[in-house]
């Protein structure tokens, strides 16, 4: 699975940090998922969206073989 | 949503390594106080050995399942896995002592009696501690690179 939370950070201009405080997660995972290392769940994805206030496919995309 | 994880609260980390460190210290002091120099009664050495033993596999346990400062599902991920590796670890280490024990028992290879007993609780909770920390550590390591 693609995402592109690093692209969304920079245009919200915020930290891994800080996101991740804002979520309520800890900085590894945010780290994780943008590496495409984790996949997160459906709540931390909608979580996730929420805070950038986009819609969920947006953010994270399918990829070939998913 | 909330889910219960069955962990206990994070306080009991630092509990669990307090007891842990005393216990160790104390067991092995009293063992060899009681065994080696033999300056008490044998029957106060079993009370004391016997208490101090509960109490180091109980802070095993704390150690062991405690939750994280932020305990989210990344972390609970590694924690499985990390169950998992311990599992096939100590399936090893117990498979191979025990092959060890029995050939000795059956053959009679040597008079000298191998039961280590080294799967037990205490030494599975650590083994478990030792793999997760690890991988937590690797974790968050790759966050240097970042940003």
């Amino acid at each position: 699975m693609k995402n592109n939370i690093r692209v969304e950070r920079a245009i919200v201009k915020i930290s891994q940090q800080q996101l991740a405080d804002e979520i309520g997660v800890s900085r590894q995972t945010i780290n994780a998922i943008e590496l495409g290392k984790y996949v997160p769940s459906t709540i931390l994805s909608l979580k996730i969206a929420g805070y950038f206030k986009k819609p969920v496919e947006e953010i994270f995309q399918l990829e070939e073989g998913d | 949503m909330k889910k219960n994880n069955f962990l206990l609260p994070h306080c009991f980390q630092k509990i669990g390594w307090g007891l842990f460190i005393f216990s160790f210290i104390f067991l092995g002091a009293s063992l060899y106080a009681f065994n080696k120099l033999e300056l008490f009664d044998q029957n106060y050495s079993r009370y004391a050995t016997l208490i101090l033993y509960l109490i180091l596999i109980f802070s095993a346990l704390f150690v062991a399942f405690s939750k994280e400062k932020i305990e989210d599902e990344l972390i609970q991920n590694i924690r499985f896995s990390s169950i998992v590796i311990t599992a096939y670890i100590s399936f090893l280490i117990f498979m191979i002592e025990w092959i060890f024990f029995a050939f000795n028992h059956a053959f009679r290879f040597s008079s000298f009696y191998i039961d280590l007993g080294l799967i037990n609780p205490v030494t599975m909770f650590m083994l478990y501690v030792v793999i997760f920390r690890t991988r937590l550590f690797i974790s968050k390591r790759g966050l240097k690179n970042e940003e």
